[in-house]
């Protein structure tokens, strides 16, 4: 059974910010997956996914995001991660996710991106 | 010299995750572990018992069974993830795309690539039927 992810949604002009909230694990990760896609799929170039309220990420939310990444690079679009904590920045770095996927200092930052 | 325990067995379902995530973090915090300890043995927890809910190949009519212990001996945690599946040693896992463009990166692999980076030994043994993976992570 799947656990619920919640995520705060606000448009700053024409970008999308999207604040998940907790944790996003294996267990919550296909929701998250599907809500980034249907945002794409709805016309969005530019998407900001702000850590700020993020204390636990897995390899399984890391997937999600290099895909949304993917695929929004394909309609020409961005997207773009901001205020991560150490412990999720490392994960990042580990991965070679830094060189592929901006990560900036915080949310103003990454709607100026 | 400090010393304590920890011992748990989870349903093998990812939806258990939570509550396991909530017990080590009780565990490190009363045991005043750094946060990044607290954060990377949740991440290897998450990611092995992920990976054995998805690839073990466990046996018709036999329950799946994930049990974890939690050590601290001196200056080192150390953590033990024992399933009953068949044989599945993730440690011969291959190292994972880590440096294509964003458009030909591959997805996937990264779980266990981020446990053996993290831990400071990482090991498995099949054992009588269980797979038995240990962590071990320095307190410095």
């Amino acid at each position: 059974m799947a656990n619920n992810i919640e995520v705060l949604e606000e448009h700053e002009g024409n970008v999308l910010v999207l604040t998940p909230v907790g944790r996003v694990d294996s267990s919550n990760a296909p929701l998250f997956e599907r809500m980034i896609k249907d945002r794409i799929d709805d016309g969005e170039t530019h998407i900001v996914v702000d850590f700020t309220k993020l204390s636990f990420i897995s390899s399984s939310g890391m997937r999600v995001l290099l895909i949304g990444a993917k695929s929004i690079r394909s309609n020409q679009g961005k997207l773009i991660l901001c205020s991560m904590r150490d412990s999720i920045r490392e994960i990042f770095s580990i991965s070679g996710f830094d060189t592929i996927i901006p990560v900036v200092k915080d949310r103003v930052a990454a709607v100026d991106a | 010299m400090i010393t304590s325990d920890f011992h748990v067995q989870v349903a093998a379902r990812v939806s258990e995750l939570r509550d396991l995530a909530a017990m080590v973090e009780t565990f490190g915090e009363t045991h005043d572990l750094p946060h990044r300890t607290i954060f990377i043995i949740n991440l290897a927890l998450d990611e092995l018992v992920t990976n054995t809910l998805v690839h073990g190949s466990f046996q018709e009519g036999i329950e799946p069974k994930i049990v974890i212990d939690l050590s601290i001996r001196e200056n080192r945690v150390r953590v033990v993830v024992e399933s009953n599946g068949g044989r599945f040693d993730p440690t011969e896992d291959t190292e994972p795309d880590l440096t294509s463009e964003l458009e030909t990166r591959a997805i996937g692999g990264l779980g266990i690539h981020l446990v053996k980076t993290q831990a400071d030994k990482f090991s498995y043994e099949f054992d009588n039927g269980i797979n038995r993976l240990t962590l071990e992570y320095n307190l410095t």
